[in-house]
């Protein structure tokens, strides 16, 4: 089920009722969540509901385990490891499988061996890359007696399932999510009404930004080879709001929607595109999976208290494990790469812990270094996303020194102005609220503290929605 | 908790209220299907030839040009299904209806109205023809069951109003006016390797029994009541025959053959005809003004010499 589905205007109320007025006890509110949550995916394809399962019972027995085999460190690192492995390999089957054939075959081919292995035709199970990781977590947490292993296979079940974030994270954490769905949950008011405003952002984000940037962004895409470099580089920013709209729209959408519920999901976007530095992006950019990264794999590989060339080769190591953990293409690969080396730069330049405040706080504008600084960082992040969006290497190469070699300018050819304008506005919006949690947030305003004002802007930006949404797609990230 | 409901359903009276409003709002704008469904309900005891299909023969035949009192009850998109629901809906009132023409298209033993991409389409005969086949869907029995074609129908309106154009884009037998010769639509698959699909091709055959009984229902009405079925297929431009799928193709033909053996029936094929030039396309798919025009006075000509 899609956040932006009839489907969801009516499973929300439905399970929002059932929560708060009929499963009013804790136990019964969590198995309410697994069977909403089973329903939310099980709506895509029932099929693949087997898989979470698996995924949750494998990962809830080796807690158990853990547990059990307290002060016997080597049989508990055996039982973490197996469930790792285990999970890995359930995500490299159905993520990689392909990926992996087809390169090992066209390797061999160049040696001049002709392998015969079979490609299959595998769906990819929609969100398989947020739940596994979130189940891993809890393992190594459990392993590194961070978080008690659970003896309530319903919450665990409902930890990793949890409908809101399921599909398209944030990738939350068992030291989190879990202890919350342990406790009595009451209903508060201000809470909710937050969640509400949250999620109000985040689908206009998605519907309006997004998904119109989106229509654009494909429909010129395939014809970069005849567009001059101006609007290559247009098409290029457009989808860098396509992919934060329809990104941190979702977040967004999830968090308010949680929070409907009483849980507090950690934020996954803090307007990145505000950033002054790389570093500084990737710290507002995607935070949950970058802090997994880095509380699971930088730092058990020695983070940044190391030599500096290790320091540089945790950045590598990580970053070309971030591109493949977004998708089986060598595409994704090289972005990661790419920016490892960008981090990699300012590593060396001494840049990477600076800022690590919201930039011209308590000012109205940025000085000019800080915006000449935002606006090298935004560039750099949109050389990124061509790579990203790109079918293959080769046209990611191609449409990059088509940038450079095409004529400049043809005012024939520019296209999605109207959706850019948005994007302009969206910024401004995100600029003057960029040390909230979200852009709605108005606490201590006199102004929005009259029902009246606010109400007017919320039918205002429902009314925007109606008439300026882009035909509906789907998330860009629950490819991932 | 009871503060917070409150608020929510006091937030959402308006925006129900305005959906209700807005949904009022867009029935009231004159449409072909108004039309056609009220022309029937004064004529069908008058009409001698109806027209049914999807746009190839909305577009595609103008009744003027047809012996008799004729009428088109072709839409766009509309399949076998809906057809079978027309021609029987005004049974009981028929008196002197003598010929169907029933367009058999590239898709039409393929596809079905309810799925991708032009399921849409398949609402407005539930909303203003009466139909029943999904008497209880929110998606097929109100206007805002497909929220982007609402919002562009409510634009259209304001836009022919600014524009003073009119609102029927249907002449008053059921033909579609507004497809004019285009040039560039007609070159849009000139290249043959261009690889690009054409979206009639089904990616599997899974409908076909369930579609040829719609078809027979309206062979066995045919049939029942002594009215001349007649197949055709219209015109198309040769960057579109030439790419499309053989098996579907052949497999079209083999049931068109088996179903004309089985009921008598009588085929004309003009996919190939090569009496029609490129003014006489609007795209690679549809005919022209001009094309229908030429077109309706050729099939006429061949109905006759049948009957004769």
């Amino acid at each position: 089920m899609l956040f932006n589905s009839k489907e969801f205007l009516l499973f929300l109320p439905i399970v929002f009722v059932l929560y708060w007025y009929v499963f009013r006890r804790r136990r019964w509110q969590n198995l309410l969540v697994v069977v909403a949550s089973y329903v939310f995916y099980g709506w895509w394809n029932w099929k693949f509901l087997l898989l979470i399962a698996l995924t949750s019972f494998c990962s809830f027995s080796s807690g158990l385990l853990i547990e059990r085999f307290e002060g016997r460190r080597k049989k508990q690192k055996l039982v973490s490891a197996m469930n790792i492995v285990l999970n890995l390999l359930i995500l490299g089957v159905f993520k990689y499988y392909n990926f992996f054939v087809e390169n090992i075959e066209s390797l061999f081919l160049t040696f001049g061996y002709q392998l015969d292995w079979v490609t299959l035709h595998i769906v990819l199970p929609v969100g398989i890359s947020f739940y596994t990781f979130q189940a891993l977590s809890y393992t190594i947490d459990v392993y590194r007696k961070s978080i008690r292993a659970t003896h309530d296979i319903v919450e665990f079940f409902a930890y990793i399932s949890f409908f809101p974030q399921l599909v398209a994270g944030p990738i939350e954490r068992a030291t989190n999510l879990l202890p919350q769905f342990q406790k009595e949950r009451t209903f508060e008011y201000a809470k909710a009404i937050d969640g509400m405003r949250q999620m109000l952002w985040g689908f206009l984000k998605k519907l309006v930004v997004a998904d119109n940037c989106a229509e654009v962004v494909n429909q010129y895409w395939g014809q970069y080879q005849e567009l001059p470099s101006f609007s290559l580089l247009l098409l290029g920013v457009l989808f860098t709001f396509q992919i934060y709209c329809d990104f941190s729209g979702y977040s967004d959408i999830a968090i308010g929607c949680a929070r409907l519920f009483g849980f507090n999901l950690m934020r996954n976007f803090n307007f990145p595109y505000f950033s002054r530095s790389i570093p500084e992006f990737w710290r507002r950019w995607h935070i949950s999976l970058m802090t997994w990264f880095r509380d699971y794999v930088y730092f058990p590989l020695g983070g940044s208290r190391c030599e500096k060339w290790k320091i540089i080769r945790n950045v590598f190591i990580v970053w070309g494990i971030s591109g493949l953990w977004h998708g089986a293409n060598w595409t994704f690969v090289c972005w990661g790469l790419f920016h490892a080396t960008l981090l990699a730069i300012y590593n060396i330049l001494g840049v990477n812990t600076k800022y690590q405040h919201v930039v011209a706080y308590g000012k109205w504008l940025p000085t000019l270094k800080e915006f000449c600084q935002m606006a090298l960082t935004f560039f750099l992040a949109v050389i990124g996303w061509i790579l990203f969006r790109a079918e293959s290497m080769s046209q990611a190469m191609d449409y990059i020194s088509s940038m450079l070699t095409h004529p400049f300018f043809d005012v024939s050819a520019i296209y999605g102005k109207k959706y850019l304008c948005f994007c302009l506005v969206l910024l401004l919006v995100e600029w003057f609220q960029r040390d909230k949690q979200h852009a709605l947030q108005f606490p201590n305003n006199k102004f929005f503290d009259k029902r009246i004002v606010r109400w007017g802007v919320y039918y205002l930006l429902l009314l925007f929605i109606a008439l300026e949404m882009g035909a509906g797609q789907t998330f860009i990230y629950f490819q991932f | 908790m009871k503060k917070f409901i409150k608020y929510c359903i006091l937030f959402l009276m308006p925006i129900g209220l305005s959906a209700v409003l807005f949904e009022i709002f867009l029935r009231q704008i004159p449409n072909p299907y108004t039309y056609k469904y009220e022309w029937m309900q004064e004529h069908a005891d008058e009409v001698e030839t109806l027209v049914f299909g999807s746009s190839h023969a909305m577009y595609g035949i103008r009744p003027e040009y047809l012996s008799g009192k004729a009428f088109n009850l072709a839409f766009e998109s509309q399949v076998l299904a809906y057809d079978d629901f027309l021609l029987e809906y005004s049974a009981p009132k028929y008196k002197k209806l003598r010929t169907v023409i029933l367009p058999i298209s590239y898709f039409t033993f393929f596809l079905r109205f309810e799925d991708e991409p032009h399921w849409y389409k398949a609402r407005y005969h539930h909303i203003y023809m009466d139909c029943k086949i999904h008497p209880y869907s929110l998606r097929y029995n109100f206007e805002l069951g497909h929220y982007m074609t609402a919002k562009k129908k409510f634009y259209d309106f304001v836009k022919k109003v600014r524009d003073n154009k009119p609102m029927l884009i249907i002449d008053q037998y059921g033909w579609g006016t507004i497809y004019k010769h285009n040039p560039a639509r007609v070159k849009i698959w000139s290249k043959p390797t261009n690889g690009k699909k054409i979206w009639e091709t089904a990616n599997d055959w899974s409908h076909v029994d369930e579609i040829m009984v719609s078809f027979e229902r309206i062979a066995e009405f045919c049939k029942s009541r002594n009215i001349q079925l007649v197949l055709i297929t219209t015109p198309t431009w040769k960057s579109y025959y030439e790419n499309l799928d053989k098996a579907q193709l052949e497999k079209m033909y083999d049931l068109i053959h088996e179903e004309c053996e089985k009921y008598h029936l009588v085929y004309l094929d003009y996919l190939r005809d090569s009496r029609f030039t490129e003014t006489d396309f609007h795209d690679v798919s549809h005919l022209s003004d001009v094309g229908a025009a030429k077109f309706t006075k050729i099939l006429n000509e061949d109905i006759r010499n049948i009957g004769e």
